[in-house]
């Protein structure tokens, strides 16, 4: 199969110019996929977030090499970069991030904008994206009248309306009560089986990791373990993730 | 101790902290150097030739109170909002509610005061150097100016003294009214949303007919008078408010309707304007009345400036007149730049009683005269005729004033030449042999013309003062030619071209301060959008230019309902002034261009706190 995502020895040094150096990623080697969904897990510091900000593009590595749909990101120039960005990623954070001055259907609408695509075609893309989410009653409403649960999904609804071929999740249900995150973890794996689109979300809650088929666990800037799904249950797959986790805690 | 952990959270938002206190500072300094001049009534009597000069500045000073109160209501709502998460802090940590509204109240009276002590320096130094530098510039020596008075000092201490506390006495309430946890949130800002479309539709037309009525009750001001004034201030206000708070959303909404707003950012822009303006309806009017102010306080200024050569060029053909030159006085002719003209006539002169002057020498070398047209001097008869007369006699007698002019420089007595009088005093023209032999005293004038007063104002001012000096009987108006006029004019209209150039320097220096203060306060909410964006894969310069076209309209605003305010209210000064347009061109290129570097300043550094720079290694 092919993969989306190639990582090779990828090391991230904060401070390098300091007398204290801090390496947060030492060499990390990874491949995620086409149609894959991916969860990265790890205690705070082990380097999830500073993984996540290199293959998102926010933010340039020390050495190693990046490559989605086998182009090697960090060889694009600014503006290149941001139209990869634009055309091949979608982003979903933990604290949403969507822009309080435009209302749901305009912010779903702007990946689409951005890529120059015609009005009629991107109310449509934006009605089906809304509908999957079950937010066609919300699109005139701006995001201070939305509830949590609402703004992550529009935030998943941007994620998904230019079709990219990779969705990153950072905490994406950090913010979320259980009831919301459970929710939400079910749109994201409809969104992977249905889109066929690949995901790699990082996050420190087992219960949503589990909606993964494939689990690394991050320590100290390095991968030392990866957990496979196969053909289990979610539920199972649960069990096994936890005890994983209570594993790494002795 | 608490005071110890407030001082140290304010080392953090150190930036915030500058930003504000620069602020307060220009609104102090500014409201000095007005009341300085409002409360100089010496001054203002004495340099000014509208009668009711004091009470304007009266009005004007409300008025500027009015801009200060506004200004300093959006500094302390940013104090709140920057410290309210600290004090929050300082709650959960077992702080009393009272203990940290003193805090809140102590911090607000200190940046206050240290911002009035400040401030009030950098007005008297922004004043005096506004105030020599001007009169330097416009070669104008006014009398009774200060750069202090006690009555300003205390005007702007009572002020702030009393804003401040009200300002104080607000926050602790608020801070009351405050739950804990909202004060612990209070950085995340969320802005109001912009109501819906039917009212603005209404707010929007009555905007615009309330404007449309101010501008029309300023061009009757002759017959309404003062009340005029204040009901075209109080319409030109309102409107303006409405304008910004709901027209401009209206056609923002409709703006929003075409295919055309899909491309790129087009939406996210409308989008943020149509929050923006919301927010910034008060600060817009305000700086909308404060550009105007501005405009149109330079515009009468130049256009008194430029009046001041048109109506000297109106009562004489030549620029000066030096009796018997000395050595010095000759040097200094000789500096003398952009001569279109110069002769020298000889005279003899019997005990001040009899003048003989030489029929040859002004047929030769005619006086420059005006022609006269009717009673009028039209543009075009400024220029010199070329011979117009045939011999000494016709200048008697088609050009007396002319000639007048000249024998008032040589007796220093008023004369009054007519066609068949040579007037009060006896002079006569005689033939070469007949001048030649006449007994009396010699002496001779020179008569020079230049092209432009400016470039030699310290040649001429000497000349005029050496001239004074070196003849007794000499008074301010014996010294003939246009350049003594325009000495005359700048005393009388001085005053006025003074204070508009004064005025405009303070309500431009407000107004930067003001809009830049309130733009820059919005970095925190944009920083994350503009992440966001970028993420959502716009590139850099694509936020660089929706970021400056987004500050472009908010500043774009202002500056054309303050050229609309500008250009009916001109007008206005129609009393005082020939052509009101006069100066307006000048003004509108100085304030456009100072206008525009606001801009681009606001701009860059906007986008320095954003930090929208791509993060590559």
């Amino acid at each position: 199969m092919k993969n989306v995502i190639e990582v090779n020895n990828l090391t991230q040094v904060y401070g390098q110019k300091t007398n204290k150096p801090y390496k947060a990623l030492k060499g990390i080697d990874l491949q995620v996929a086409n149609g894959e969904f991916v969860a990265i897990m790890g205690p705070s510091g082990s380097g999830k977030s500073s993984l996540l900000n290199v293959l998102a593009t926010l933010q340039a590595p020390t050495s190693g090499t990046v490559k989605v749909n086998n182009q090697d990101i960090w060889q694009l120039n600014d503006k290149n970069l941001a139209k990869f960005r634009g055309e091949t990623l979608g982003f979903i954070f933990q604290e949403y991030n969507l822009i309080e001055s435009l209302n749901v259907f305009d912010n779903i609408a702007l990946p689409l904008s951005l890529q120059k695509i015609k009005k009629a075609q991107i109310k449509k893309a934006v009605h089906l994206v809304a509908k999957q989410l079950n937010l066609t009653e919300q699109l005139n409403k701006f995001p201070t009248e939305l509830s949590g649960g609402q703004k992550q999904r529009v935030a998943a609804a941007r994620a998904l309306v230019h079709q990219p071929s990779l969705i990153f999740g950072d905490e994406p249900t950090g913010a979320l009560d259980s009831n919301n995150a459970r929710e939400m973890m079910n749109y994201l794996s409809a969104i992977n089986m249905e889109n066929n689109i690949s995901i790699l979300m990082v996050t420190h809650d087992a219960f949503s990791a589990s909606f993964a088929q494939k689990i690394h666990f991050l320590s100290d800037g390095q991968i030392v373990q990866t957990l496979e799904r196969h053909n289990a249950s979610r539920e199972d797959f649960y069990r096994d993730v936890l005890t994983t986790l209570g594993n790494f805690n002795e | 101790m608490l005071s110890k952990i407030a001082l140290s959270t304010i080392k953090h938002r150190l930036k915030d902290f500058i930003v504000l206190f620069t602020g307060l500072t220009i609104a102090v300094a500014i409201f000095f150097m007005f009341t300085t001049i409002a409360n100089n009534r010496a001054f203002l009597e004495a340099n000014s030739i509208i009668q009711q000069i004091t009470l304007i500045f009266v009005i004007g000073e409300f008025l500027l109170g009015f801009i200060t109160l506004i200004y300093l209501t959006f500094a302390n709502n940013f104090l709140l909002q920057l410290r309210q998460r600290e004090y929050g802090l300082l709650m959960m940590y077992g702080a009393t509610k009272s203990q940290v509204s003193q805090l809140l109240f102590r911090e607000t009276l200190i940046l206050g005061s240290l911002a009035s002590v400040v401030g009030i320096f950098v007005g008297m130094a922004l004043t005096a150097i506004a105030g020599n530098v001007l009169q330097k510039l416009l070669y104008l020596n006014l009398p009774h100016w200060q750069f202090f008075n006690g009555r300003g000092l205390i005007v702007t201490i009572v002020f702030f003294a009393v804003i401040l506390t009200i300002n104080g006495i607000w926050n602790v309430l608020h801070l009351k009214r405050t739950q804990l946890n909202d004060l612990l949130h209070a950085n995340q800002v969320n802005e109001k949303l912009p109501t819906k479309m039917g009212r603005y539709f209404i707010f929007g037309i009555l905007g615009i007919i309330l404007m449309i009525l101010s501008f029309i009750i300023m061009h009757k001001i002759a017959q309404m008078g003062l009340m005029g004034l204040i009901l075209a201030l109080i319409l030109n206000v309102s409107g303006t408010f409405l304008i910004i708070r709901a027209s401009l959303i209206l056609i923002l909404n409709v703006l929003q309707k075409l295919t055309g707003s899909y491309k790129g950012l087009r939406r996210f822009t409308i989008g943020q304007l149509t929050f923006r303006l919301s927010a910034f309806d008060k600060l817009l009017t305000i700086v909308t009345l404060m550009f105007a102010l501005a405009l149109g306080a330079l515009s009468v200024g130049r256009g008194f400036q430029m009046t001041v050569p048109i109506l000297a060029s109106q009562n004489s053909a030549y620029t000066i007149a030096i009796k018997d030159p000395t050595k010095q006085e000759t040097a200094n002719i000789d500096k003398l730049t952009g001569v279109t003209f110069k002769t020298t006539y000889q005279y003899k002169m019997v005990n001040k009683a009899k003048l003989y002057l030489s029929k040859a020498e002004f047929s030769q070398v005619n006086l420059p005269v005006l022609a006269t047209n009717g009673t009028m001097q039209t543009q075009e008869s400024l220029k010199i005729p070329k011979t117009t007369y045939a011999d000494a006699k016709e200048l008697a007698n088609k050009y007396p004033s002319a000639l007048n002019q000249l024998l008032v420089n040589i007796t220093a007595n008023n004369v009054n030449v007519t066609a068949n009088n040579m007037g009060a005093i006896d002079a006569s023209f005689l033939n070469k042999t007949a001048f030649a032999v006449a007994k009396g005293q010699s002496g001779s004038i020179t008569v020079i013309r230049v092209k432009d007063y400016n470039a030699n104002e310290t040649t001429l001012a000497a000349l005029v003062k050496s001239q004074m000096a070196n003849h007794s009987d000499f008074s301010t108006d014996t010294i003939t030619g246009t350049y003594p006029i325009v000495q005359l004019l700048r005393s009388y209209m001085g005053g006025i071209e003074f204070m508009g150039f004064f005025l405009a320097i303070a309500f431009l220096t407000m107004l930067a301060s003001t809009l830049m203060f309130k733009v820059l306060s919005n970095t925190a909410i944009d920083k994350k959008r503009y992440r966001i964006l970028s993420m959502i894969g716009a590139n850099t310069s694509l936020l660089k230019q929706t970021n400056a076209k987004e500050i472009g309209v908010i500043f774009g605003i202002p500056m054309i309902i303050g050229f609309l305010d500008v250009w009916f209210g001109l007008p206005m000064f129609k009393p005082i002034m020939g052509n009101v347009y006069l100066g307006f061109g000048f003004a509108a290129v100085v304030v456009v261009i100072l206008y525009v570097l606001y801009y681009l300043l606001t701009v860059f550094l906007y986008q320095k706190i954003l930090a929208l720079k791509q993060k590559h290694n």
